[in-house]
């Protein structure tokens, strides 16, 4: 671990722009990302299943870019942004509201494991000195720096009040592009998101696609030779896992048809059964 | 006299020798008898005394033989008071049938639990006789041998000087199968997980309901009963054996004619469920024996309890290992689980917000993880069915699903009849090569699967096993897409 000053040469450039930028910056991993191209992805503690889809695939669509995607290591959206970005084997920065040590020590379960996999493949960077414990003014001071290390922020799944809302409006101040995903009117995981892009302070994001051309970057098109069934099956569970019979009943399937085209995409990875027995997108 | 020791499901004979010798009055009793065989001396004074008969105020030995067997239990003290009286010359004929039962001190004689193993164990060693309790002689009965019910020391003594014959008891009649609390008729919608019921119920594999709270898990579980196969003879007896060491015996109908379905609930102990105690007592798997074990709210079970599930599950028999011995008791049942998809279980629910955070979600989902869940063929899903659903007309009852599972079973017992396994879900490995094999096209896309990572090599067969029993079920010889496709879409590792 390494403490660098504004006047380090791998100090972040983008965290120039803040009021008052951290001094110094204390980075556990590698520097280099620090200076790339960078998005960040935050959003809510308690994500719906689709908040957890929409998160990976964005992250994925950016680490496979090469373009950094930067979060806060919190559960729920940031950990699915972390996890999207390596599984797609890209960089990951993650910025705690924490020391790094203290952080580390106190991890338990997959966010251990996940801190540990950003070390090895990005940074773990804390603007507080190496044992802080976090505190509530740590988090929304943390927020911020999540905002200015991005070249712009994307909003998935945020309730009213919640900590990714702090990011945007930072993100706002020093003139960044802020994107949030629209999410279905009267769920409370995506209000505060929603809110955003009718106040016109984000714009809506419509999908992988759109971000990448954002960044000035083009999608790799995807080949897309489904059946017509099996297309059917995807575009039905877009919104969130169904049941089985439920996309039997949808499509008209009798139990036999549908085993079958379930198992074809399944055995081809394109969908996958969640842990309370629902198919899911991958 | 001979009488019967029980340990576990373990019995011996044991030989009741009384010797009446001239010394100061005593009444003593030799070979490793536990506390409540000791006990019996006072009961066996008391009872002699106030049948009419004379106690002899003589040394008595009475020794359990062999004496280097712990003996434990009250059923001795039918076979101790006539050894006393036959040894006084008070009972002027030689006893040879098998003596059950525990003495009163008025002397009456009462019922002891583990009657069926031990005659049955009895009937084997040459035993053609018992003498028990009325309320215990109808389960000797069932057993084969010809028993005799007594309400009285008096009773037996009058029996056998041939003074009052009493008639043997009958066999008793198998009781009706009782009605199920639930048809799969009473259920609206729920195709898959019914499916995945029948798929249970005649492979034997054991079965995951996950879903939110109100959708009718614990009513899906409970139709299991209605649509498990009959029972067969040698398992009703087996059965049998293990709630009659319990205790859990009906005295009328002491054959089970139903296959027992047990719910513990998950504020259960090991000890409960597993069985133990000093001396071993079998515990829920046990008395779920040829039938089904459910577990509702199954991550709501401490952890530890979970674990002891590991060894019946594998071994389909729980050793108890105590200091005076171990017990075995089988335990070959279909496990049957539900459980909420999180703490306040409306994951990824559309209707309802999920106020749980991911960690609390894996923590709860870690309850069941590894071992256990190795052992766990089908998961499925339990959804919230539409109300728009909740009328429609054309379900199928029980008794047609369960037909499909008796022809289903017959299938599998001819199949697997060299190999010794009954039903699916046993299948070694190398019985999955040899009775699940699939059409080349099937089997590459498999191949592919596991290559990619996203099907273990563990997961493959349980899914070939499953494959092979929707086969079954559906009356094809081959394994065919379908077959493969439900096996799949049921599977329990993501």
């Amino acid at each position: 671990m390494i403490g660098i000053g504004p006047a380090d040469a791998r100090y972040p450039p983008r965290l120039l722009d803040l009021r008052c930028p951290p001094d110094p910056l204390w980075v556990d991993g590698e520097t280099a990302p620090l200076a790339s191209r960078a998005v960040s992805i935050v959003g809510t503690r308690r994500m719906t299943p689709y908040g957890a889809r929409v998160a990976r695939e964005l992250a994925s669509a950016c680490a496979e870019a090469e373009v950094v995607v930067v979060s806060g290591l919190a559960q729920g959206v940031d950990s699915a942004a972390h996890q999207g970005a390596l599984d797609a084997g890209g960089k990951t920065i993650a910025v705690l509201g924490a020391g790094i040590p203290s952080y580390l020590r106190e991890a338990r379960g997959r966010r251990r494991t996940l801190a540990h996999a950003i070390r090895a493949s990005g940074a773990l960077v804390s603007e507080f000195p190496p044992e802080a414990p976090p505190q509530i003014w740590t988090f929304a001071q943390r927020d911020a720096t999540i905002a200015a290390l991005g070249e712009l922020t994307v909003v998935v799944e945020a309730p009213v009040g919640s900590g990714a809302l702090i990011t945007a409006e930072e993100a706002r101040r020093l003139r960044r592009p802020v994107y949030a995903v629209p999410g279905p009117i009267g769920g409370a995981a995506s209000a505060g998101a929603n809110t955003l892009i009718a106040d016109g302070r984000a714009n809506a994001l419509t999908g992988v696609e759109m971000l990448l051309g954002v960044l000035g970057l083009r999608a790799t098109p995807k080949a897309t030779s489904d059946p017509a069934e099996d297309a059917r099956v995807l575009e039905l569970l877009v919104a969130t896992p169904l049941d089985p019979d439920a996309v039997a009943r949808r499509l008209g399937l009798g139990p036999t048809a549908l085993a079958a085209t379930v198992a074809r995409l399944i055995i081809r990875g394109r969908i996958t059964s969640t842990p309370d027995g629902r198919l899911a997108r991958r | 006299m001979t009488a019967c020791a029980l340990w576990g499901l373990e019995t011996a004979l044991v030989t009741v020798e009384v010797d009446v010798a001239n010394g100061l009055p005593a009444l003593v009793v030799v070979g490793l008898p536990d506390a409540a065989v000791q006990e019996a001396r006072e009961r066996v004074r008391a009872a002699v005394r106030n049948s009419g008969f004379e106690f002899p105020l003589r040394r008595v030995t009475v020794n359990l033989a062999p004496a280097e067997r712990r003996k434990e239990g009250t059923g001795f003290e039918l076979a101790i008071a006539l050894g006393i009286l036959r040894a006084s010359g008070q009972l002027r004929v030689d006893v040879t049938a098998l003596c059950l039962g525990e003495l009163a001190l008025d002397g009456a004689l009462r019922p002891v639990r583990g009657t069926m193993p031990r005659v049955r164990y009895a009937a084997t060693r040459g035993v053609r006789e018992v003498l028990a309790a009325s309320a215990n002689a109808g389960e000797a009965a069932a057993c084969g041998v010809e028993a005799f019910g007594f309400e009285s020391l008096r009773e037996v003594i009058d029996h056998l000087e041939g003074r009052v014959r009493v008639a043997p008891t009958p066999v008793p009649p198998r009781a009706a199968a009782p009605p199920h609390p639930v048809d799969l008729a009473n259920i609206a919608g729920q195709e898959t997980p019914k499916r995945a019921l029948e798929i249970a119920a005649a492979g034997g594999h054991n079965l995951l309901f996950v879903g939110p709270p109100g959708t009718g898990k614990t009513m899906l579980a409970r139709a299991l009963e209605s649509i498990l196969p009959p029972l067969d003879d040698t398992e009703a007896i087996a059965a049998s054996a293990v709630h009659s060491v319990a205790g859990l015996i009906d005295p009328r109908h002491p054959v089970l004619t139903a296959r027992p379905f047990r719910a513990p609930h998950h504020t259960a102990s090991h000890l409960s469920l597993v069985g133990g105690g000093s001396p071993p007592r079998p515990g829920e798997v046990s008395l779920a024996h040829c039938g089904a074990l459910f577990l509702d709210e199954i991550a709501e079970f401490s952890r530890s309890v979970l674990d002891t599930l590991r060894e019946p599950l594998e071994e389909h028999a729980v050793t108890i290992s105590r200091a005076g011995g171990a017990a075995t008791y089988p335990a070959r049942f279909v496990l049957v689980a539900a459980m909420n998809p999180c703490p306040c279980g409306f994951w990824g629910d559309a209707d309802r917000e999920c106020t749980c955070l991911p960690e609390q979600i894996e923590r709860y989902r870690g309850k069941l993880s590894g071992p256990l869940l190795d052992r766990v063929d089908l998961r499925v899903h339990v959804p919230r069915v539409p109300f728009e659903r909740l009328r429609d007309d054309g379900r199928e009852r029980s008794a047609d699903v369960r037909e499909r599972v008796v022809a289903a079973r017959e299938r599998m017992r001819v199949r697997l009849a060299a190999t010794g396994r009954r039903v699916n879900a046993d299948l070694t490995v190398a019985e999955v090569k040899r009775f699940c094999s699939v059409d080349s096209e099937t089997e590459h896309l498999l191949a592919e699967a596991v290559s990619a990572r996203r099907l273990s090599a563990r997961g493959y067969h349980r899914v070939l096993r499953v494959a092979r029993t929707a086969a079954d079920l559906g009356g094809s010889d081959s394994l065919r897409a379908e077959d493969v496709g439900l096996a799949l879409l049921l599977r329990s590792d993501p």
